[in-house]
């Protein structure tokens, strides 16, 4: 019997699956608990000096 | 003419530091057309939630994002806590439009934070968002005078990044007519 191959789909991925669930379990997250993962993240990047993007004209 | 600005969600960079076909694609071609790369706000306060979880994939693949998210020309877009309001207005009004659901509540602030960062799309394989009812979508940005971001898979952008040498531009196909309530 031929065995059946299965396609592949660019957004059925390992990252939409656990970005979604990791979305879903910050649904409960306060402002400040947004913002304090946010500052973390920054400094993870950037470091103590962050980069921002220049605004568009 | 300005620079495609492209915001990218949670899901392609997670995709991106797995080495995803599709996501190293796009991020090539995207590059090729000079495109601005950004993430917003959101974004990295669940790619930092991912980085705290020790000794998993997640914490792996997150940390490889911070790692290379510079190498990877990906700049950050700063929504200032003025603009929170506005998004947060967005976002319930997408909800009370059913255009999202109430438990899916961080998928119209990214795509609020992905209009103020002026992205012209909003790149996701979030099933939510990609099936979200685009016409009342862009209703709702229009009415409040936000910046018309396209959200977009990752299956419709290969085509388009690779459907001829001009820029993308709106994809509004598969729009249905509905009159959004507020």
């Amino acid at each position: 019997m031929a065995s059946r191959k299965k396609s592949y789909d660019p957004d059925k991925t390992e990252g939409a699956k656990i970005a979604k669930e990791n979305r879903r379990e910050m649904n409960d997250f306060s402002d400040e608990k947004l913002d304090e993962l946010n500052r973390a993240a920054m400094a993870r990047i950037y470091g103590n000096g962050s980069v921002k993007v220049r605004p568009r004209h | 003419m300005a620079a495609l600005r492209c915001a990218l969600d949670t899901n392609f960079l997670i995709d991106l530091a797995s080495n995803d076909a599709s996501a190293v694609t796009i991020h090539k071609l995207l590059l090729d057309h000079r495109a601005e790369l950004i993430v917003t706000n959101m974004a990295r306060s669940e790619l930092e939630n991912l980085a705290l979880k020790k000794r998993t994939r997640r914490e792996k693949l997150a940390l490889t994002v911070f790692d290379k998210i510079q190498d990877w020309q990906i700049g950050a877009a700063e929504i200032s806590p003025l603009h929170k309001g506005y998004i947060e207005a967005f976002r319930d009004c997408l909800i009370r439009d059913k255009v999202i659901d109430e438990r899916e509540k961080h998928d119209g602030e990214i795509i609020g934070e992905a209009s103020f960062a002026r992205a012209d799309f909003l790149l996701t394989s979030d099933e939510e968002m990609i099936n979200a009812d685009q016409s009342v979508l862009v209703y709702h940005l229009k009415n409040q005078h936000m910046w018309p971001v396209n959200v977009v898979s990752k299956k419709v952008f290969i085509r388009l990044l690779k459907s001829g040498p001009k820029s993308p531009s709106r994809a509004t196909n598969g729009l249905r007519a509905r009159a959004p309530t507020c």
